[in-house]
């Protein structure tokens, strides 16, 4: 009959410890929060990063909580702005990502002003916020409103792509503008 | 393996606490590391930070991955791209410098050897901590200023910083640092070192200049003046603006005014005293609005935002030009935010209310945009910086950032974190992009057409005949009255010479008898850019078969047109929006992120015709980009936003959100006099000064006859015109001597100084600007000197003295008998020929920092050198004499002198170089095609060089072959050859 040996507290501290120090370790090198949030922004502003995953949105909007004066840096004084590459509001990525507040300003929508030639047209857009979904058609080169809930009880992401070209923008130039 | 398990499950209680200890030990180690260093983070910070895990994990992690570093990290590169210093400082020397690093100011140098490069030959200098910001002093790579204290400059710096740079945008200060200085921006020397103190690597440092003479020499402008404004964040704003105390004056022209700070004073008062007229006259005459709008332009473009109303203020004082110049000082930029200027400054926001500054402003902009600073060039230097210091970056140990974290608030922010490649790339891509949307933006902005005009109802008026409006009378047609001595002759003598002033009357058009319509039409011009009226078209009925009209800006027709529905505009002035003082963000007043904002201002302008207008249509020339533009129909907001008053240009502006600049059209320069002195006698009792906006004609036979110590001086155009037989004369009136003459400023380019004999004067005192001579050329171009002759001059002063004048032409000069340099030529492009130079008590001709051709000309009979080429100067000289002087051509600190065929006779040195200072880099250079040396102690002495002789070409001792001399001789001094020439020369000797 095998002697049965049951564990000491000796043998319980060292592996607490070991285990602590381990994970003590891991933790330490591991990416913090606000290091992986400074990535995507920098990686969304350059292009090097096109679309969020759902992680990572909830990893922002957890900082938003935390942080509210992050959120009031990103989305400025009309509540919205253009998180994604642009230049001068003209986007230089396939899908372009928002940000807003839960409360918009006055002039908080915002304005989709594509052009591009007309065999490209109609163009569906696809926008989609937190909680909310909708299409916006557009049939030729202009200026296109695009109307959101005015106020939302979280701030959100807003993913706009085009629907009707495998998500790809195509020949065509689609600039953001606001309080328009 | 049974038996280690049996063990490990019963190990006893001491020998787990034993083996635990070391992690626990790393876990305690690493733990305390991370708080001490947040401890120490938020007490340099000075602000108080909740410990959070969040934080805390940050700081692990660095510290982690910055042993991680230490231990995969190389040594530095074999072979350095970049400098390598080597600073050595003792233990307690070391102690004693880390010890200051609680003191923000008067921090103790302490004594060090300083190598360069593995030399064995290194400098002792001695070193301090620099920078009050926690970047400078937390790390263990520090910030430090150094200065040598062996009196050799060390590349040219007596003192300069080797800063650690946190910027994650590690090379864009050196980009923006360089685009500046090549666009005319005074910035000192900036570039990359790397730094081992005490044998241990602290990677790479950015080396910056300290802005002092070394600046001065660099950009070849005259040493003097310069003060440094910088107070800390929580100083009230206006402190520095109000206080001349909190200024520190860094360099003197003169030791003994080091403590003199009058003229800073004098500036900060018109800043904040002075009404919106008394400021822009004072900043026309004393402010350099090219340098400013350079240095502004510079700030506007990359986004800088780091000279408001605190910090980083330098000013250099031009005592040849008698203006203000900024000295670029922390250049980080590279940020984009919705605004023109990111930060604003007292400076700043009164120049932009004077609309030529602002104009000058955006063409740099505009220029910068399209130039040195487009996007593709930027992002071309940012790389080519990149691939230099990417090498020494990899190895660098130390190589920290801020602004690593999400902005969820200052001190995360702020934080120093590791940089590596990734994230180095990653901020260039991303600080490149921001660059590309400032471009755009600013672009936009100053291209955009914000031109508009508002119809008002045409009424009818009566049925008569246009009737003519009589012009103002121009300002034109006033004569200079006062600007000569008060009772003196030359106001009867002066002919006043009318501007062609266009009047109503001439231009009147005589529409047929019937109604006369009148419409209000009034331009806005709103946005950055100024417009200038080009043509308008109007639409009539086709029942109006002789149409005639015209257009009317107060009293003033500035278009007509008979039988014609387009017109072209007659007035030229460019019209601007006034510009008013804003807050960045609503209900943010704070002075400090306050921004000047253009308001749309209007310009009233009635139409007379004779038929009822249609359709009206006005173009004007868009001032930036030149293009015809069309004026717009005003929206809702643009009129709101038109004030209904503005304050008059006496009023004083306070420095508060809401207050407005006045109309542009009143704050405009005047329109240009023109004067006429002579001929006769003019008596001159007091000092006079004609301003930039007064043309002056002397007359042939003109004489000037001056009081004691009285100058005259011509800011605006001068033209001379003396000739062989009837010359201009300055004199002295009675036995005393009088001052000088100064043509002073842009505005006299272009003026000539023909036949004046001016005798028995010494220099100009009581003026802002410094005049070191009887006749004084400053800071102009293109101006001619000829057949003038300077004799007997009083004082230790200099006959003549050229500063900051490009292009300047002098010939047949006669000087004799002055006590100190004959003709001083100071940063300046000039042509010398048939110059004659007999005693004086200093040079012939003396060069600093400038660029001069001299041909067939005399010196004779100088106590010091004949020719001096200091300080950076090229001299190409032929067909001279130089004789009976202590040296006959002097050269020193990288002076470049090329000879043709020169006469050397009689002086005591033929040719001499200087010893080296250092100030200068490069060396002197002494080349002669047909260099003759007769009579002198010594041919060539060199301190410089181990040998006596010159650079290249050769010294001829004799006559034997004077073929090269023979247009000398025949031509400029009019004998037949060398046997002449000893008699020639005794006759005009001194003795």
């Amino acid at each position: 009959m095998k002697q049965r040996f049951s564990p000491t507290p000796g043998f319980w501290l060292l592996m607490g410890t070991s285990l602590a120090v381990l994970i003590f370790f891991i933790w330490g090198f591991s990416t913090p929060r606000l290091d992986r949030i400074w990535e995507l922004e920098e990686g969304l502003k350059t292009g090097r990063v096109t679309q969020l995953s759902r992680s990572e949105k909830n990893t922002f909007y957890d900082v938003f909580e935390d942080y509210p004066d992050y959120l009031e840096e990103l989305a400025g004084r009309r509540g919205i702005d253009l998180m994604s590459s642009n230049s001068d509001g003209l986007s230089l990525t396939d899908k372009l990502v928002l940000i807003r507040k839960a409360a918009l300003s006055d002039c908080g929508n915002f304005v989709l002003d594509v052009s591009g030639e007309q065999s490209e047209f109609p163009i569906i857009f696809s926008v989609q916020g937190r909680s909310w979904q909708k299409e916006v058609e557009v049939k030729v080169s202009g200026r296109n409103t695009v109307l959101m809930p005015k106020d939302v009880l979280v701030p959100e992401f807003i993913e706009v792509a085009r629907k009707n070209n495998n998500g790809q923008i195509g020949n065509v130039d689609v600039k953001v503008r606001f309080c328009e | 393996m049974d038996y280690f398990w049996k063990r490990l499950i019963r190990m006893r209680l001491m020998s787990a606490i034993i083996l635990s200890l070391p992690g626990v030990f790393l876990c305690v180690w690493y733990s305390s590391s991370a708080v001490l260093k947040l401890l120490s983070y938020q007490t340099a910070l000075g602000e108080k930070v909740a410990m959070d895990f969040e934080l805390f994990q940050v700081y692990l992690h660095d510290i982690l991955q910055r042993d991680v570093n230490w231990i995969v990290y190389s040594d530095e590169p074999e072979k350095s791209t970049i400098d390598l210093f080597n600073l050595n400082i003792s233990k307690g020397d070391l102690i004693t410098m880390y010890s200051q690093a609680d003191k923000d100011d008067d921090r103790l140098y302490v004594p060090a050897r300083l190598c360069l490069n593995y030399q064995v030959q290194c400098r002792d200098v001695e070193v301090r901590l620099r920078g009050s910001r926690h970047w400078h002093l937390l790390s263990r790579k520090k910030s430090l200023k150094i200065r040598v204290t062996d009196g050799k400059p060390f590349h040219g710096h007596e003192v300069f910083n080797l800063v650690n740079q946190v910027s994650p945008m590690v090379v864009g200060q050196k980009v923006i640092s360089d685009v500046a200085d090549e666009n005319g921006v005074m910035v000192p020397t900036y570039s990359f070192v790397r730094l081992l103190l005490n044998g241990e690597d602290l990677g790479v440092l950015h080396f910056q200049a300290q802005p002092d003479d070394s600046l001065f020499r660099r950009k070849a402008i005259m040493f003097s003046d310069f003060y440094s404004g910088d107070l800390n964040k929580k100083a009230d704003p206006m402190a520095l603006w109000n206080d001349v105390a909190l200024w520190n004056k860094v360099t003197s022209r003169l030791h003994s005014n080091k403590h003199d700070v009058q003229r800073l004073k004098e500036f900060l008062h018109h800043i904040t005293q002075s009404s919106y007229h008394d400021f822009a006259r004072y900043a026309r005459q004393h402010v350099n609005f090219e340098a400013f709008a350079a240095f502004e332009a510079i700030d506007v473009v990359c986004g800088i935002e780091q000279h408001g109303f605190r910090e980083n203020q330098k000013l250099y004082f031009d005592p040849y030009i008698g203006s203000w110049v900024p000295v670029a000082w922390d250049l980080a930029g590279f940020k984009h935010s919705g605004v023109i200027n990111r930060v604003e400054n007292p400076i700043t926001i009164r120049l932009k209310m004077i609309p030529e500054y602002r104009a000058m402003r955006n063409k740099a902009v505009w220029e910068l945009l399209n130039g040195d600073a487009n996007t593709n060039r930027i992002r071309k230097r940012a790389r080519k910086q990149l691939e230099k210091i990417i090498p020494e970056l990899t190895n660098d140990r130390l190589f920290s950032a801020y602004k690593l974290l999400p902005k969820v608030n200052e001190f995360a922010f702020k934080m120093l974190r590791p940089m590596d490649m990734d994230k180095l790339n990653l901020v260039l891509e991303s600080e490149m992009l921001s660059y590309e949307r400032r471009h755009a933006f600013l672009l936009n902005q100053l291209q955009k057409n914000e031109f508009y005009y508002q119809r008002g109802a045409t009424m009818e008026v009566a049925p008569t005949p246009v009737e003519p409006v009589s012009a103002e009378p121009s300002d034109s047609d006033v004569t200079e009255s006062g600007e000569l001595s008060a009772g003196d002759t030359a106001a009867s003598d002066a002919s006043v010479d009318v501007a062609n002033g266009e009047t109503a009357e001439e231009d009147a058009p005589k529409p047929e008898a019937g109604v006369l319509y009148r419409t209000p039409l009034d331009i806005i011009v709103a946005g950055e850019t100024g417009v200038t009226l080009r043509d308008i078209s109007v639409a009539f009925d086709t029942d109006c078969w002789h149409p005639v009209w015209k257009i009317l800006m107060g009293n003033t027709v500035v278009a007509t047109a008979d039988k014609s529905t387009s017109a072209t505009f007659t007035f030229d002035e460019t019209l601007y929006a006034a510009v008013a003082l804003t807050e960045r963000m609503k209900g943010d007043a704070d002075l400090t992120r306050i921004e000047v904002a253009t308001v749309p201002t209007s310009y009233p302008l009635m139409m007379e015709s004779s038929c009822k207008p249609g359709n009206v249509d006005i173009f004007a020339t868009h001032e930036i980009t030149q293009n015809r533009i069309r004026a717009q129909k005003p929206d809702a907001e643009v009129l709101a936003m038109l004030p209904k008053t503005f304050p008059s240009e006496q009023d004083v502006p306070q420095f508060s959100v809401g207050v407005l600049s006045p109309h542009p059209q009143t704050m405009t320069t005047p329109e240009i006099k023109q004067i006429q002195l002579g001929p006769g006698i003019v008596k001159v009792v007091k000092t006079r000064v004609f301003n930039e906006y007064t043309h002056v004609t002397i007359a042939p036979g003109t004489t000037f006859e001056m009081g004691n110590n009285v100058s005259m001086l011509f800011k605006g155009q001068v033209m001379m015109n003396g000739v062989a037989g009837n010359p201009i004369v300055f004199k002295q009136s009675g036995e005393k001597p009088w001052g000088g003459v100064a043509l002073q400023g842009r505005n006299t380019a272009g003026s000539i100084i023909s036949n004046v004999q001016l005798e028995d004067g010494s220099n100009i005192v009581g003026q802002p600007v410094v005049y070191t001579s009887m006749l004084n050329l400053h800071n102009s171009e293109n101006i001619i000197v000829q057949g003038c002759k300077i004799r007997n001059n009083h004082g230790l002063w200099d006959a003549f003295h050229g500063a900051y004048v490009k292009n300047l032409k002098i010939a047949d000069l006669t000087v004799e008998n002055v006590t100190m340099d004959a003709v001083d030529i100071e940063f300046c492009t000039a042509d010398i020929t048939r110059l004659f130079v007999r005693k004086t008590g200093d040079d012939g001709l003396d060069l600093m920092d400038s660029e001069v051709r001299f041909s067939d000309s005399v010196i004779i009979g100088c106590k010091q050198h004949g020719i001096s080429a200091g300080e950076n100067s090229w001299l190409k000289a032929t067909d001279f004499l130089v004789a009976r002087n202590v040296n006959g051509v002097f050269g020193k600190d990288a002076s470049k002198i090329e000879i043709g065929t020169g006469l050397l006779m009689r002086n005591e040195t033929g040719v001499r170089v200087g010893k080296p200072t250092g100030l200068y880099s490069g060396d002197v250079e002494v080349a002669a095609s047909s260099l003759y040396i007769l009579g002198a102690k010594k041919l060539v002495t060199r301190a410089d060089r181990k040998k006596n002789r010159l650079d290249d070409g050769k010294i001829l001792f004799g006559f034997v072959d004077d073929r090269p001399l023979r247009h000398f001789f025949s031509d400029v001094i009019d004998i037949s050859g060398p046997e002449a020439l000893d008699e020639w020369l005794s006759e005009r000797e001194v003795h």
